[in-house]
């Protein structure tokens, strides 16, 4: 299907398409089957005679039978699901780097069949979400994570990471209500995990350190106008966030540089405008955050010594679709 | 605790009991299944080659077990919990499993144990371990010559993890194993003074840099600036400085890497907004 096709990533179709196929359950064909010729065995025993040695044979041939086809559909199966998972990995892959168009073929092609196992599925659903937050069809995004949020019974972590994607675009999609609620309660979770933790669980990294969750905090700190909360909030977690996010630290610096900005407070917003853009270029922060682009006008950003090629920008945009 | 060098000649030994094991029910199970039914009827072979398969399965689904047990070891790892980890890898290799791939994993996890702990020589004793070994799995043998030669390099072996870095140049890597070998590979000419190779190519090598983890990326481009500093690219070193900076802290980079203080010790870095320099990005 081609990217410019009205149906691309449209979400109830492969909501529908990639849902797994119930599979045929042979063992229990192949135990019914014996259990048969087991029974026929004893009866042409009890006769004895030629019957009853044909019934042996048909007995070794069919476990032999069933020996070699089980081997052939158990190496058919992990082809077809190391198969499915390649392309997942390579999903993955090009998310990572930046290769949005490329990703979104991808899941295109995926999520149009039915896929092998749920997990493979979820994956490729919260990469979907992703994809669509990258190209701002937020209103879709939303509904991706509300079907997973919804249909699946995950783990702890998956759930908040999940629900952190949503808050987000709660906030993109200027749902402020919506997204306050989110993030409270997202908030509320990150208490009751780090409580839990901290009473004997697995060492894991604490939600309460959630470079995710700070994040977002900034972000709607800056879109609902409370400056001096979003620069408390870098404060605290700028480390957690460049630990966590490594290079996407700049979105926080540009976070941080707005509500400077907000505040008046121009030689900090400078210099945070200036890491920010040290770290990422200008026009991917300003393709996140678009509140970021008073920025540019006012303060200088950090020049790259060397010019990339800038890809030609591909609009998936649920209007140039329709 | 099971010691290092215990913990391989146990995975050995099981290794060769398990391969064993596995030829002998298969042997067992062909030859009841074939042979079987001519002789004693369908009853008894049949009731005995189920008996078998289910012996199989059990054994199968202890694998299963051992196998997800340890799964969580690299987790663990990275999460600083050595000690949970090490009981976990522990209890995989000392636990009996059919499957080779078990105490493959557990020695492949051991070596990234050992790593985390520093403790190289350990790690590089189970590395050679798991490559000596014909038929380990690519995805591990590719994942434990990445953690041999980040060992080697700790220990001063350049020429060791050189030969390990260009093991590596035989496999397919995938995007994650990519960015490490750029990693040991950026360290290892560092530590030789191969600054031009480390240069070519460089938009693509920060390119990768970015999607790394922080930690990571910081050591790439830090590797990177010192390569610009002695190639004399002035503009570009202070610009991949100040992006390692604003990832790690430079003290942390210096404590991990010593020779990288040759960075921060000449001219202090100031952001220089709007004034490129005169060098240019070396091409491609």
């Amino acid at each position: 299907m081609e990217a410019d096709s009205p149906q691309f990533l449209h979400v109830p179709t492969l909501l529908e398409h990639s849902v797994p196929r119930p599979s045929r359950p042979w063992v229990w064909y192949f135990g019914a089957g014996l259990l048969l010729l087991l029974i026929l065995s004893g009866l042409t025993h009890a006769q004895g005679g030629a019957v009853a040695k044909a019934v042996d044979v048909l007995i070794a041939l069919l476990i032999g039978g069933f020996l070699v086809l089980a081997t052939w559909f158990s190496s058919q199966l992990a082809r077809n699901v190391a198969v499915e998972h390649g392309k997942i990995d390579g999903i993955s892959e090009l998310i990572t780097l930046r290769r949005w168009q490329e990703a979104a073929v991808a899941v295109q092609d995926v999520l149009s069949q039915p896929m092998r196992s749920p997990g493979a599925r979820v994956q490729t659903l919260i990469y979907f979400a992703g994809i669509l937050g990258r190209y701002h069809r937020f209103e879709e995004a939303i509904e991706v994570y509300d079907y997973l949020l919804s249909e699946y019974s995950l783990d702890e972590r998956s759930q908040q990471a999940m629900k952190l994607g949503r808050a987000m675009s709660f906030l993109r999609n200027d749902q402020l209500f919506d997204a306050d609620r989110a993030i409270s309660d997202l908030r509320r979770s990150a208490r009751r995990n780090s409580v839990d933790d901290s009473e004997g669980a697995a060492p894991m990294p604490q939600f309460s350190e959630s470079a995710g969750l700070a994040l977002l905090e900034m972000y709607r700190d800056v879109k609902t106008g409370h400056p001096e909360e979003a620069i408390q909030v870098f404060q605290v977690s700028k480390d957690d966030i460049r630990r966590q996010f490594g290079h996407r630290v700049a979105d926080a610096y540009a976070l941080a540089a707005k509500a400077y900005d907000l505040l008046n407070r121009d030689e900090d917003a400078r210099q945070a405008f200036a890491d920010a853009t040290a770290l990422s270029p200008l026009d991917e922060l300003t393709r996140r955050y678009p509140e970021v682009q008073s920025l540019a006008v006012k303060y200088t950003p950090t020049p790259s010594p060397y010019a990339q090629p800038t890809p030609p920008p591909v609009d998936l945009s649920r209007g140039v679709l329709a | 605790m099971l010691s290092t060098d215990d913990a391989i000649l146990r995975a050995r030994r099981d290794l060769a009991l398990s391969t064993f094991v596995r030829r002998l029910l298969l042997i067992i199970m062909l030859i009841v299944a074939l042979v079987g039914p001519m002789l004693q009827g369908g009853w008894v072979s049949g009731g005995l080659l189920v008996g078998l398969l289910i012996f199989w399965m059990s054994l199968q689904a202890r694998s299963l077990r051992l196998s997800q047990e340890t799964a969580h070891s690299p987790m663990l790892i990275a999460a600083g919990a050595y000690q949970e980890a090490e009981e976990q890898i522990e209890r995989s290799l000392r636990g009996f499993s059919i499957a080779q791939n078990v105490k493959l994993m557990g020695l492949h996890y051991l070596s990234l144990l050992r790593h985390a702990q520093k403790r190289f020589d350990e790690a590089v004793l189970v590395c050679h371990a798991l490559l000596e070994r014909r038929g380990t799995i690519e995805s591990i043998e590719r994942s434990t010559r990445l953690v041999l030669a980040d060992s080697l390099l700790e220990l001063n072996d350049l020429r060791g993890a050189h030969a390990a870095i260009l093991g590596l140049y035989s496999h397919r890597l995938s995007l994650g194993e990519a960015m490490q070998l750029l990693v040991i590979e950026l360290e290892y000419s560092a530590r030789v003074g191969g600054w031009q190779e480390m240069l070519n190519n460089a938009a693509s090598k920060i390119d990768l840099a970015e999607a790394m983890p922080g930690e990571a990326a910081a050591r790439a481009q830090a590797f990177l600036a010192l390569a610009a500093k002695m190639s004399g690219l002035t503009e570009m070193s202070l610009w991949l400085r100040r992006r390692a900076e604003l990832l790690m802290d430079p003290s942390e980079l210096i404590g991990a890497k010593p020779f990288l203080r040759e960075l921060w010790e000449t001219s202090e870095f100031t952001p220089s907004p709007g004034n490129p320099g005169e060098d240019t990005f070396p091409s491609e």
